[in-house]
C-alpha cells in the first residue's frame, strides 16, 4: 500500500514539475514577446487598469502588452475569420482577445481558438470553482478560454435626484409614463443594450425554457411577442421619442451625470465606485438590481490559434489571474471588476466585492436574433 | 576665338521650319547684330546657339566655338553666354553673391569673395555687395547682370534684346558701356534687337527672317 | 533618362493603385471574395444594400448634408471674398488662415461638440443667461446639433471646416482675375464694388471654383470621423453605415458592404455631375442675371468670418480646462474641482502614439514631397504628363470604396508588414495634396533663371539645388507640412490596413471620442490640433530662414504666393 502511495505520489510530483518545468519553458519563450490584447476599449477604468498591468508584465516578465481598444470584439472576430479562410495559421495580427458569450461560440465552432490552456496556468489553482467557470453562455469553455472577472447586469441612480428607483421592469415602464423622457438604454447591437433586452425578456416570459436552448425561427416571434409590445409602448415615453438613444454604458453614465436621464446601465457592480473616484459621477449615486436578479456573466480571455505570441499570452493571462492583478481589478477606486479568485487571495475592497443575485445567461444564439429583430423594427 | 554657324535649321514639330540653312562667321571682338520684327524666330536663334532650345523644336546643322563642336552639348557645357531683357539677377542671393555663383569652379573659397567684390569694384558699385537686387535700381542691375555673365569666363556671348527694358537715357549709357567691356573681353558676340539705333558702329547686320541680306 | 523611370514610379505608387481598389470593391460587390471563399457571381449584395430599412433615410442624409454644407459654405466664402478683399481686414484674414486650416477636422469636431452637445458649455451659458434648461425638456425634443437625427450639426460643422479651405483656393483664382482692373472699370459704368462682385466677378470665380468644389463635395459626402462624432446615429449617414457593414463579424455579409461602397462612389459622382450642371445653369445656361443691371448687395462678410474666428478660438481653451476636470457637472461654467492625473494617466500611452503617429506622418510627407517634386520637374521637361485630374482622384474618390480592394490585395499578399501598408496607403492619399500645393510655385518661378544659372556654366543639379531650390524653398516647406497634417488626419487608412495595430493619434481620438470621458479626449483632440499647426510653424520659420532677403511680409505664409521682384528704388 505505501509502496503505491509513494508511486502515484512520485508520479504526481514528476507530472506537476514537468507542468512547471513546461512553464517555464513558456516563460523563457515569452521574454521580449510583444502580445497584442484585443479588447474592449470603451471605458477608461478598464484601459488604464489594463495599462497598469502591461507595465507589470513588461517589469517582471519582459512581455510587451499592446491594448488594441476595440468598439466591439465581433471586429476582431471577423478579422480571425479571414484569416483562417485566407490560410493564414500562423504569426496572426491577433495574440489575445477578451471575450465571451456569442463571440466565444463563434470562435470555438470556427475553430479559432489555441489551447486548452487554462489548466496548465500556475494561477489556475486560485480560481473559485464554485462560480460557473466552465461555462460560458451555457456553452462549454473545454479549458480554451480562462475566466477574467464577473459580470452583472446593474443599474446606477442618483439618490438625490431619484430615491426610489424601478425594481421590476414594469415598474420601469410605469415610471416612464409617470416622468416621459427620463429614461433609456443602449442602442443595441451593442452589448449592454443587447442585454437589457434579454434581461427584460426574462422578466417578461417568467424565464421561459426555450431562452437557454438553442433560438427556434418559428417559435421566436411568439416567445418575443411581448418584447416588441413593451418595447412599442415604452419608446413612446422614453428619452428622445425613442429616436435616438445612449451608444453604451459610458454615455448613459454621462447622461445620469448630466441629468439627461435617471437610470444608468452597467455591467460592472462597482461601477459606481470607480466612476466616482475619477470625477464621473456624483458622490449620491449608487447601483442596484431588479428584484428577479441581475444578469449575470463571467468574461474571459482566449488566445487565437494562430496568435504569433502564444507564450507571451498565456503568460500575460496568467499574470492577470495573480492575486496581486485581481485584487486591484477589484479595487473599487481602479475598475471594481469582481474577480473570479476565491476571496481568501484578495487583499483590499476586492475582497468585499457587492453581489448580486444572479440570473444565467440565455444561449448564445438568442444574442444576434434579438438584435436583427431590433435594427429592423427600431434601427431607422 | 570665333563663332561658326553652319547651316542651321530650326523646324518645329510638324515640319515647319522657323529659318533654314541660316550660316554665320562670328570673328574674335566682333559683335554681329540681327535685327528683325518680333515673333519670327530670333530668341529661337539664340536658345538653339546656347543650348535652351525647347523640346518642341528639331535643330539640324553645325555651331563650332573655338573649332569646338558644341551643337549636341547639353547648355552648362556650351559656355556660352547669355543675356536676356530681364537681369535675371537670383533674388535670393546678394549682389556679391550672385557675382561670386558665376565664377568657374577653378576659384575656391575667399578667393571667390575677393574676385565678385573686385568685379563689383571695377564697375564702382562695390558699395552695393551686401544688397539684394530688389533694392538695386533697374540700371544698376543691368550692369550687374552683364559682369555677372562675363565673370564665368565665356567664350562666346549672345544678347537678347539687352537694352529694350531700360529708358531712353539709361539705354545709350549702357549700351556703350556693354560694347565697351565686350570689346575688352575680346570674344564673339551675337547680340538680338529690333531697334536701329543698337547696331553698334562699323559691324554686321543681319536682317530677319533670313534672307541672305546684310542690313 | 532616370526622370521618365521615376516617374513610371510615381504613378505606380500613387495612381496605379486606384485600379485594384475599385476592381476589389467591384468585383467583391458582386459577390467574388476568394480569400474568405466566396465565389458565386450575383447582385446579392446590391439587394441587401437597398433592402436594409432605413437605407433610404441614410443616403437622403447624406446627400442633403453634403449638398447643403458645401454650397453654403461656397456662399459664405464668397460673402467673405465680397467684403473683405483688399480692405484692412483682409489682413487679419490671411494671417488666421493657416491656423485655421491647420485644426484637423476631428480636433473641430470634438471641440464642436464640446460647445455645442446638450450638455456643453452652449447649453449650460444658455442656462445660466436665460434659465434654458435642456432636461426639461420633452419627448419629442430631439438633440439639436450633435448627433442630432436631421445632421443639422454635421451639416454646420462641415460648413465652419470648409469655409477656410474654400477662402485659400479663392486667393490665387481671385488674383488672377484681376479684380482691381474689373472694379475699376465697372465703376467707370456706374457698377459698386457690392454689384461688381455680384454681376462680375461671381459667374468667374464660380467656374474656377469647380476643382475646389469639387473635392469639398467629395469629402463631405465620404467623411467617416467626423460623421462618427457628431453625425447622426439612428440611421447614420451612408458612408457610416458602410463602413459599420464592412466590420460586421458575419463575412458573408461582405458584399453587402463592396455593394455600399459602389453605391456611395456612384453617389459621389453623381454629385459631382450635379455640381458641374448647377455651376453650367448658373452661369452659362441662364446667364441674363448677369447683364439685367445694376443689383447686388454688400454682404456681411466680416462679421461671418469674425464668428467663424471666435468659434475656433473658444474650442481651445474650453478643451483644455476639459483636460484638466476633475468634476465639472451640467450646468456649472467651470469645473468645480480641478486635476492633472489624467494628463499623468495618458502620459505614457500618448507618448507612444504620438511617436508612432510622427513618424508616419514624417516619413510619408517627406516621401510625397519628394514625389511630388520629381512629378513637377519632369512636366516641365516633358510634353506628355498625367493631367491634373488623374493626380487628383484619391481626392475625390470615397477614401472607403478604395480602401477596401486594397486590403483584399494585401490579404492576397498575405503579409504582416502593416506599417508598411500604412505608410503607403498614407503617401497614395496624401499626394495629390502636397503635388496641387507645389503647383502654384512651380508654375511662377521662372525658368529664366535656371536658364541663366546653367548659361554661366553650372551643371543641372547645381542649378537647381543653388538656385531653384532656395527660391522655392518656403513652398516646398509649407507643402510638406500640409503633407504631414493631411497624414496626421488619416482615420480609415489606418484603421484598415493598419489590423488594428498601428494607432496614431486620430485613430484614437475618434475611439476615445466613444468613451464618454470627456477629460482624455479633450487631451487627444489637443495633441490632434497641436500637431500640424507646430509643423506649420517649422515650415514656416525654416523658409523664413533661408529667404532672409523676404522682408517679414505676412504673404508670405501662403503657398501659392508668386515670387514678386519689386524694386524699391530705379
Amino acid at each position: 500500500m505505501t509502496r503505491l502511495i509513494t508511486l502515484l505520489s512520485t508520479l504526481l510530483l514528476s507530472i506537476s514539475a514537468y507542468a512547471s518545468d513546461e512553464w517555464q519553458q513558456t516563460l523563457q519563450e515569452a521574454k521580449g514577446q510583444t502580445v497584442y490584447f484585443h479588447a474592449w476599449g470603451g471605458s477608461q477604468e478598464i484601459n488604464q487598469y489594463i495599462q497598469w498591468a502591461g507595465a507589470n508584465l513588461k517589469a517582471n516578465y519582459d512581455v510587451t502588452l499592446k491594448h488594441v481598444k476595440v468598439t466591439d470584439i465581433a471586429e476582431t472576430t471577423a478579422r480571425l475569420i479571414a484569416e483562417k479562410a485566407a490560410g493564414k495559421n500562423s504569426g496572426g495580427s491577433v495574440d489575445m482577445v477578451w471575450i465571451n458569450g456569442e463571440n466565444f461560440k463563434s470562435m470555438k465552432d470556427n475553430q479559432l481558438l489555441f489551447g486548452p490552456f487554462t489548466q496548465a496556468l500556475p494561477n489556475w489553482q486560485y480560481v473559485d470553482q464554485s462560480l460557473p467557470v466552465d461555462v460560458d453562455f451555457s456553452e462549454p469553455t473545454e479549458g480554451l478560454e480562462a475566466p477574467w472577472g464577473v459580470g452583472q447586469l446593474v443599474f446606477i441612480h442618483d439618490k438625490l435626484a431619484l430615491n426610489n428607483p424601478p425594481r421590476s421592469f414594469s415598474e420601469f415602464l410605469s415610471y416612464a409614463k409617470a416622468f416621459p423622457n427620463r429614461l433609456s438604454y443602449p442602442r443595441p447591437p451593442e452589448f449592454h443594450g443587447t442585454s437589457f433586452l434579454k434581461a427584460l425578456l426574462i422578466e417578461l416570459t417568467n424565464n421561459d425554457a426555450s431562452l437557454m436552448k438553442p433560438v427556434n425561427e418559428k417559435s421566436f416571434q411568439l416567445v418575443t411577442a411581448p418584447l416588441w409590445k413593451y418595447l412599442d409602448e415604452f419608446h413612446t415615453v422614453a428619452w428622445r421619442g425613442g429616436k435616438q438613444f445612449p451608444s453604451g454604458t459610458a454615455e448613459s453614465i454621462q447622461l445620469l451625470d448630466d441629468g439627461q436621464i435617471d437610470l444608468a446601465i452597467t455591467f460592472n457592480p462597482n461601477a459606481v465606485y470607480s466612476a466616482q473616484a475619477n470625477g464621473k459621477l456624483a458622490e449620491s449615486t449608487q447601483a442596484y438590481a431588479m428584484d428577479q436578479g441581475a444578469l449575470s456573466n463571467i468574461h474571459f480571455l482566449a488566445i487565437p490559434w494562430n496568435a504569433n505570441a502564444t507564450a507571451g499570452a498565456q503568460v500575460a493571462i496568467n499574470y492577470l489571474l495573480s492575486p496581486e492583478a485581481q485584487s486591484r481589478k477589484g479595487d473599487t477606486s481602479i475598475w471594481g471588476d469582481p474577480s473570479v479568485l476565491s476571496s481568501q487571495y484578495l487583499t483590499g475592497t476586492a475582497k468585499n466585492t457587492q453581489q448580486f443575485k444572479a440570473v444565467a445567461e440565455p444561449h448564445p444564439s438568442w444574442q444576434s436574433a434579438l438584435e436583427q429583430e431590433w435594427l429592423k423594427r427600431y434601427g431607422n | 576665338m570665333s563663332l561658326c554657324l553652319e547651316n542651321l535649321t530650326v523646324c518645329k514639330k510638324d515640319g515647319e521650319p522657323l529659318f533654314t540653312d541660316f550660316s554665320l562667321e562670328i570673328n574674335r571682338g566682333e559683335i554681329v547684330t540681327i535685327m528683325g520684327p518680333s515673333g519670327c524666330g530670333k530668341s529661337t536663334l539664340l536658345s538653339a546657339i546656347a543650348g535652351h532650345l525647347a523640346a518642341d523644336f528639331t535643330l539640324t546643322g553645325a555651331i563650332q566655338l573655338n573649332n569646338r563642336s558644341i551643337e549636341q552639348q547639353p547648355a552648362h557645357k556650351r559656355q556660352v553666354g547669355i543675356l536676356f531683357q530681364d537681369d535675371l539677377l537670383f533674388p535670393h542671393l546678394t549682389i556679391a553673391e550672385n557675382l561670386a555663383f558665376a565664377l568657374p569652379e577653378s576659384v575656391k573659397g575667399a578667393e571667390r569673395k575677393q574676385q565678385a567684390n573686385d568685379a563689383l569694384t571695377s564697375i564702382s558699385l562695390s558699395k552695393l555687395a551686401n544688397v539684394f537686387p530688389d533694392q538695386v535700381s533697374g540700371g544698376q542691375r543691368a550692369r550687374i547682370s552683364l559682369t555677372r555673365m562675363l565673370l564665368a569666363k565665356p567664350q562666346a556671348v549672345l544678347l537678347d534684346e539687352p537694352f529694350s527694358k531700360l529708358d531712353k537715357t539709361l539705354r545709350e549709357q549702357f549700351r556703350d558701356w556693354v560694347i565697351d567691356q565686350l570689346a575688352r573681353e575680346n570674344i564673339p558676340t551675337l547680340m538680338v534687337t529690333h531697334d536701329e539705333e543698337d547696331i553698334p558702329p562699323n559691324s554686321r547686320c543681319i536682317t530677319w527672317p533670313w534672307e541672305g541680306e546684310a542690313c | 533618362m532616370i526622370l521618365p523611370a521615376l516617374y513610371l514610379l510615381i504613378i505606380v505608387i500613387c495612381i496605379l493603385p486606384t485600379i485594384p481598389g475599385l476592381l476589389g470593391v467591384g468585383l467583391a460587390a458582386f459577390g467574388y471574395i476568394p480569400p474568405v471563399g466566396l465565389t458565386t457571381i450575383g447582385l446579392d449584395g446590391f439587394t441587401q444594400v437597398f433592402n436594409w430599412s432605413g437605407v433610404s433615410t441614410s443616403i437622403t442624409l447624406t446627400l442633403y448634408s453634403t449638398i447643403i454644407s458645401s454650397y453654403l459654405a461656397c456662399f459664405i466664402t464668397f460673402m467673405i471674398l465680397q467684403s473683405c478683399w483688399n480692405k484692412r481686414f483682409w489682413r487679419v484674414i490671411e494671417t488666421t488662415l493657416s491656423p485655421l486650416l491647420a485644426m484637423p477636422h476631428v480636433a473641430f469636431a470634438i471641440g464642436f461638440a464640446f460647445l455645442f452637445s446638450p450638455t456643453g458649455i452652449g447649453a449650460r451659458a444658455l442656462f445660466h443667461l436665460f434659465g434654458y434648461d435642456p432636461n426639461d425638456q420633452s419627448v419629442s425634443d430631439l438633440a439639436l446639433l450633435i448627433k442630432d437625427p436631421y445632421a443639422i450639426g454635421l451639416i454646420v460643422m462641415l460648413t465652419l471646416k470648409e469655409i477656410p479651405f474654400l477662402l485659400l483656393m479663392s486667393i490665387p483664382i481671385i488674383q488672377q482675375l484681376k479684380v482691381e482692373r474689373i472694379e475699376q472699370v465697372s465703376a467707370s459704368l456706374g457698377y459698386s464694388r457690392a454689384q461688381t462682385w455680384w454681376k462680375c466677378v461671381l459667374p468667374q470665380w464660380l467656374s474656377k471654383m469647380r476643382f475646389p468644389m469639387f473635392a469639398v463635395i467629395a469629402y463631405s459626402l465620404s467623411v467617416v470621423d467626423v460623421a462618427l462624432i457628431i453625425g447622426p446615429t439612428n440611421p447614420p449617414t451612408f458612408a457610416v453605415l458602410v463602413w459599420q457593414w464592412f466590420n460586421d463579424p458575419d463575412l458573408a455579409l461582405l458584399p453587402r458592404a463592396s455593394a455600399g461602397a459602389v453605391v456611395l462612389f456612384i453617389i459621389a459622382t453623381l454629385l459631382i455631375g450635379f455640381a458641374r450642371a448647377f455651376e453650367w445653369l448658373l452661369i452659362h445656361q441662364c446667364r441674363s442675371w448677369q447683364t439685367s443691371g445694376r443689383l447686388g448687395v454688400q454682404l456681411p462678410g466680416r462679421g461671418l468670418f469674425s464668428g467663424l474666428v471666435i468659434l475656433t478660438g473658444l474650442m481651445i481653451p474650453l478643451t483644455i480646462v476639459w483636460s484638466f476636470a476633475q468634476r465639472w457637472r451640467f450646468p456649472d461654467l467651470l469645473p468645480s474641482q480641478y486635476s492633472n492625473r489624467f494628463w499623468q494617466y495618458e502620459w505614457s500611452n500618448i507618448l507612444s502614439t504620438l511617436s508612432q503617429s510622427l513618424s508616419i506622418a514624417v516619413i510619408c510627407a517627406s516621401v510625397a514631397l519628394i514625389l511630388a517634386v520629381i512629378a513637377h520637374e519632369y512636366r516641365l521637361r516633358h510634353r506628355w504628363t498625367l493631367p491634373h485630374y488623374l493626380i487628383a482622384i484619391p481626392m475625390l474618390i470615397p477614401q472607403l470604396s478604395i480602401l477596401f480592394g486594397i486590403q483584399v490585395t494585401t490579404l492576397y499578399i498575405n503579409s504582416s508588414a502593416y506599417l508598411f501598408w500604412v505608410c503607403w496607403a498614407h503617401v497614395f492619399f496624401i499626394f495629390p495634396y502636397v503635388y496641387l500645393s507645389l503647383d502654384g510655385p512651380w508654375k511662377s518661378y521662372d525658368s529664366g533663371l535656371t536658364r541663366v544659372g546653367l548659361s554661366l556654366g553650372k551643371s543641372p543639379i547645381h542649378v537647381w539645388l543653388k538656385v531653384k531650390l532656395p527660391i522655392l524653398l518656403p513652398a516646398v516647406m509649407f507643402a510638406w507640412a500640409i503633407g504631414v497634417s493631411v497624414s496626421l488626419a488619416q482615420y480609415l487608412p489606418t484603421l484598415v490596413l493598419g489590423a488594428g495595430r498601428i494607432s496614431t493619434i486620430t485613430t484614437e481620438a475618434v475611439a476615445l471620442s466613444s468613451g464618454f470621458d470627456r477629460r482624455v479626449t479633450a487631451i487627444y483632440a489637443l495633441w490632434q490640433a497641436l500637431l500640424p499647426l507646430l509643423f506649420f510653424s517649422i515650415a514656416i520659420v525654416l523658409g523664413h530662414f533661408h529667404a532672409k532677403y523676404r522682408r517679414l511680409s505676412i504673404k508670405g505664409l501662403l503657398p501659392n504666393e508668386s515670387l514678386s521682384r519689386k524694386p524699391h528704388r530705379l
